[in-house]
């Protein structure tokens, strides 16, 4: 355990993950030690400060704000019925830099006075460079190797990114970071993928689906056909995935995670794609997509000749389109395919939607918008539906004591729209002398958004 | 400081069933589709109130579709088709415009008869006129456990119109029920022609230079060498000329184009004047020249098998 001086001295000087020399310890990692447990099939409540600003005296100062997703996931009495439920991947790993372009050449660059990029990887995970600024914000490139001075990743990157262009890095989710290894959500286990409830992975190169199972004999994730463990599958930002339930009953699982507010170049192929979208408080067809430019849909006088797209949404099982965008000589917006006259291209769509694009042309990337700025338009509130005899959920996360005893003092906020926060008080608060924090969730399901909020205590 | 635990946010999931397919037909038109808006077979642009069905016809090819439209009409037609999805209408997703549509249709039910059939459309106007077409190459799938949903995004111009008229590639029209099926059915029907060699589409058993396909496609005759000519030219009383030629309403399958040239021996063009149905009789369609007469024209009717 660090001292408690050890920790405010990083508060007071510049932020580990900015465009600077990486420090050897830091906050992030720090929390990172002491991060969420886990019980049963139980939120993983995860706090990091990550993206901590500089601290001033008398400022407060806050953590990347992290998110829970609580997801209902229905069941079926008939596993020849089986029933399916799309999911946006939109709360992330947490950012391993967030900083400076030094310099790029081809498919690798550096960042600007970084000495050791190697610093930067995640053991036993793939990672990837989003694009924040610029002509190429949006813009997603794996990452095939760290090397000491470099980074290298799998495209071309000069058309996206020059020096100084902002840039994260963040690794990609396996299988096993949003289900568990050990299934702890208790999606229906079986011997082979056709008994077994099903976690599925579109594959828009190959247009065929990645499907995942947590297999009962070996008690462990694998791939349709494929006997060896998959707990280290990719989900790959910034796809989606679905889940295809076999088994009976509701069950609920918890995605958690920071909240990817970024832009997105989608990289769209010919066929079909399934997309996570960033989140967006004031997401609609309208303001989410762009119709021109560069980076714009395919927009044409009829829906034959034009993107179409669905958006599937989780929470209320709800299939919106298909749309296209028209342009031509009958006028230029919007379209539900069917509909005269729809308000649906400017009706507020849910934050988890999924993304399903279909695309008869050439592969090209489109333009998707985050944006946690508060919502032009009031968002629906999602109804509650708590089952009978459903399990509490409860949420943990430890707080180590050097930073409760230090002269900063901490409090954990929560929102559930991002925009008015509360702060945790102590009665529901459940604090044990380990420093392990333990709070219940509410049953059904819902989203909650949590931060950590450090202030001066002179 | 407020006491207060946020609350989280509650909602129902409903499950999505599988077995879901989503098929998009437009017939807007585009620099690839040109098609001009529907009509009846008098040639009024049809209107909202006419039914657009998407569906299938099980089992049947073809020419049994057209068989089973002359023999029984639209109540026969309809009885054998399988409905994909809700019933949709002219005007539908082209904010009413007439003549036009642009759908989209959801078919949930796992246990349809329209999974693995050829994707069709059943047009069926108030005055009882009807159109089927469907789209070769393109069937209902079942959606897979794991799979995608499937969705299918057609254009009407690439369907080939079964029951119904068409007039080149770009003009469709309903029609009453056909008088006669399909070009076998139909032949089948003249008993003095047993020579299979006198059965064959370009074959001339009457020897009046019409071969049976022109017969068939123009209300002829096969047996008789006297029975009218399907292509006429006739003054209008007035200066002026009409052409005139034969169709044989709701062979959808047949494409009529009437060709132009300057000089008989080559360089025929189709006609860029305005052919349209007889109003009196919706089965003669006629080309309205105008005088003067300068240089000599020359007219003829194509007719082929749409492809």
């Amino acid at each position: 355990m660090l001292p408690s001086n050890s920790f405010e001295m990083k508060l007071k000087y510049p932020p580990v993950f900015t465009s600077g020399k990486p420090a050897p310890e830091n906050p992030a990692n720090l929390l990172q030690r002491s991060k969420v447990i886990l019980d049963f099939a139980v939120l993983l409540l995860m706090v990091s400060l990550s993206a901590l600003n500089t601290m001033h005296a008398n400022a407060i100062v806050y953590s990347a704000t992290r998110g829970n997703y609580v997801v209902k996931l229905p069941g079926t009495d008939d596993p020849a019925n089986p029933v399916r439920t799309y999911l946006g991947i939109q709360l992330l790993p947490d950012t391993r830099f967030i900083g400076d372009v030094g310099s790029v050449s081809g498919n690798t660059l550096s960042l600007e006075n970084v000495y050791d990029h190697t610093n930067f990887s995640t053991p036993e995970r793939e990672s990837y460079v989003h694009v924040m600024t610029g002509s190429g914000r949006g813009f997603v490139a794996d990452i095939t190797e760290f090397r000491t001075s470099e980074i290298v990743c799998s495209k071309e990157l000069t058309p996206w990114m020059a020096p100084f262009t902002k840039i994260r890095i963040r690794p990609h989710s396996h299988i096993s970071d949003l289900l568990g290894a050990d299934n702890r959500f208790g999606l229906g286990a079986g011997p082979d993928a056709t008994t077994a409830d099903n976690v599925v992975v579109w594959d828009p190169d190959a247009q065929v689906e990645r499907v995942y199972y947590f297999n009962s004999t070996r008690m462990r994730w694998e791939e349709l056909g494929i006997e060896a463990d998959a707990s280290h599958a990719i989900f790959r930002f910034p796809y989606g995935f679905y889940i295809v339930r076999r088994s009976p009953g509701t069950i609920r699982i918890v995605l958690s995670g920071e909240i990817g507010g970024d832009a997105i170049l989608l990289p769209v192929r010919s066929g079909a794609n399934v997309f996570s979208l960033p989140v967006n408080l004031s997401a609609s067809l309208d303001n989410l997509l762009p119709s021109e430019g560069d980076f714009a849909v395919i927009s044409g006088p009829n829906a034959k000749r034009s993107d179409i797209l669905t958006f599937e949404e989780p929470t209320t099982g709800l299939h919106r389109g298909p749309f296209y965008h028209l342009s031509g000589p009958n006028g230029s917006g919007w379209r539900e395919i069917g509909v005269n006259n729809s308000d649906a291209p400017v009706a507020p769509l849910d934050l988890l939607s999924t993304l399903v694009l279909r695309r008869e042309g050439n592969a090209s990337h489109i333009l998707v918008e985050g944006s946690l700025d508060p919502p032009t338009v009031p968002r629906p509130p999602l109804p509650p539906s708590p089952e009978p005899g459903e399990i509490q959920l409860k949420g943990h996360f430890s707080v180590p004591p050097p930073i409760l005893n230090s002269d900063v003092v901490i409090s954990i906020e929560s929102s559930i729209d991002l925009e008015t926060w509360v702060q945790l008080t102590p009665d529901k608060i459940f604090r044990d002398e380990n420093g392990i924090c333990t709070f219940d969730l509410p049953s059904g399901q819902g989203r909650a958004f949590y931060r950590i909020t450090l202030t001066p205590d002179f | 400081m407020h006491p207060t635990f946020p609350s989280l946010i509650l909602a129902i999931v409903s499950s999505i069933p599988l077995m879901a397919g989503t098929v998009v037909i437009t017939s807007v038109p585009d620099s690839e589709h040109g098609l001009e808006p529907l009509t009846s077979l008098d040639g009024i642009p049809l209107a909202e109130g006419t039914q657009v069905l998407v569906g299938a016809f099980p089992s049947l090819s073809d020419d049994q579709v057209l068989d089973l439209a002359s023999q029984g009409g639209l109540a026969q037609v309809s009885a054998a088709f399988v409905s994909f999805g809700d019933p949709c209408a002219i005007g539908q997703g082209v904010d009413g415009e007439v003549g036009g549509f642009e759908i989209s249709v959801r078919d949930t039910d796992a246990t349809s008869t329209a999974v693995d059939e050829t994707v069709s459309l059943l047009l069926q106007t108030s005055g009882g006129e009807f159109l089927v077409a469907r789209f070769d190459g393109n069937v209902f799938e079942s959606e897979t456990d794991t799979g995608l949903e499937p969705l299918l995004s057609l254009h009407l111009a690439e369907a080939k119109i079964i029951v119904g008229n068409r007039l080149g590639t770009a003009k469709f029209a309903t029609s009453t029920a056909p008088a006669v099926g399909s070009f076998s059915t139909w032949l089948a029907g003249f008993s003095s022609i047993t020579d299979p060699s006198m059965k064959l589409p370009g074959a001339d058993p009457d020897f009046d230079s019409r071969s049976n396909f022109l017969e068939y496609a123009t209300g002829g005759n096969p047996e008789s060498g006297e029975d009218q000519q399907p292509c006429r030219i006739q003054p209008d009383g007035e200066g002026g000329m009409w052409v005139h030629f034969n169709r044989v309403p709701g062979l959808g399958s047949i494409d009529y184009s009437l060709e132009t040239s300057d000089s008989i021996a080559d360089s025929w063009l189709e006609t860029d004047g305005l052919v349209e149905p007889d109003p009196e009789i919706p089965a003669i369609m006629r080309l309205h020249l105008s005088p003067p007469f300068e240089a000599p024209n020359f007219f003829r009717l194509k007719v082929e098998s749409a492809p």
